[in-house]
């Protein structure tokens, strides 16, 4: 009979018990889930059972994240994804949330440039930690993204990017992603990428600050290769600040409009 | 020859409009034509796109026909392109 064994199916034999399962597919396992619960006691397994077997800090091997990733985004969109490669300009708010959602999503290897290092200020919305005050962005958001997926590759960039150095940065990514604070250097990103790639798409945050209804960001295709996400119109001030909830939201629509162009589908 | 421009956001507001032709003469540049548009729509439209040199402002996304334009504005127009400008805010 076929059960599920971490999202793969397994030939099993008729009276197999869980445990017996557990023993021979990884023995040791602190942590056996059954069909979506953690089980304390063993049972015979039937058809179409799913079991995951765990022990506590092993990391899943690569094969393994795969397959699970497979299963739930189709081989297909794995296979797409995993060969892709995405740039992302600045790591604060937008593009710390970007490069996590595209490292869980399987994206194969992520362009990371940021100049910067974690300041107390920055965790009211960007993904790090009170223990990587003081690090580079780059390496600390790296430390993340490798405790989700060991298996994406990062290229880290610890500088300022300038018109000079963004086509050399970002020269091979299929996807070029501006998270940048400032609205100048939003501008400066996009001009310099896209007068060096010309057709790579380009997608860009403006107008995400506060706390006015989500439903006003979305996605626009403003040209050929360019999406900008936001209301367009909501800039970081005194009064209007930074906030994870819409922040997270553009982010993740940018994420979205990211994988939507890496499989071949456009947006806005 | 009639250009064509886009607007959104608060570049729209200040034009007061969505899009819109401009006819400017035969070989005009892209500066010629971002001047253009200032002279038609009055100072907020001006100080918003320009500054006070003339100079498209740094934060300006400037696309001729979907395409980012150097903000330079060297570049030729002909007629029938169609030129979009939006301004960025900060935050990210």
């Amino acid at each position: 009979m076929r059960v599920l064994v971490a999202e793969r199916e397994m030939d099993v034999e008729p009276g197999t018990t869980l445990f017996a399962l557990r023993d021979r597919v990884k023995p040791g396992a602190d942590v056996v889930v059954y069909n979506g619960a953690p089980a304390a006691a063993d049972r015979e397994l039937a058809e179409g059972d799913r079991a995951v077997f765990i022990r506590r800090g092993e990391a899943p091997s690569r094969e393994e994240l795969e397959a699970l990733m497979a299963a739930r985004h189709t081989p297909g969109v794995h296979e797409r994804v995993k060969r892709a490669a995405v740039g992302i300009a600045g790591l604060g708010g937008l593009g710390s949330a970007i490069a996590i959602a595209l490292a869980r999503v399987g994206v194969g290897r992520l362009v990371l440039a940021d100049f910067d290092v974690v300041e107390p200020s920055n965790l009211n919305r960007q993904q790090f930690f009170v223990d990587q005050l003081g690090l580079a962005k780059t390496e600390a958001l790296a430390g993340n993204l490798a405790r989700i997926n060991p298996y994406v590759r990062t290229e880290l960039h610890t500088v300022r990017l300038t018109p000079e150095n963004v086509p050399g940065i970002f020269r091979d990514v299929d996807v070029m992603v501006e998270a940048f604070d400032r609205a100048d250097q939003k501008a400066m990103l996009l001009e310099s990428f896209c007068a060096a790639f010309p057709e790579k798409p380009v997608v860009m945050a403006s107008g995400l600050a506060g706390h006015a209804s989500g439903n006003s960001v979305r996605v626009r295709r403003l040209g050929r290769t360019v999406h900008v996400v936001g209301d367009l119109e909501s800039a970081a001030e005194p009064g209007r600040g930074l906030m994870a909830p819409r922040v997270g939201i553009a982010a993740h629509m940018q994420a979205n409009t990211v994988l939507r162009l890496l499989l071949g589908e456009g947006e806005g | 020859m009639n250009i064509a421009f886009k607007y959104f956001a608060q570049v729209r507001q200040a034009a007061g409009a969505e899009s819109e032709q401009i006819e400017l003469p035969d070989g005009a540049n892209l500066a010629d034509a971002l001047a253009g548009a200032a002279a038609r729509h009055g100072p907020d439209f001006r100080k918003l796109v320009l500054d006070e040199f003339g100079v498209v402002r740094p934060s300006m996304l400037v696309l001729v026909n979907g395409v980012p334009a150097a903000r330079g504005g060297l570049r030729k127009l002909a007629e029938g392109d169609e030129v979009t400008l939006l301004s960025a805010v900060s935050g990210g």
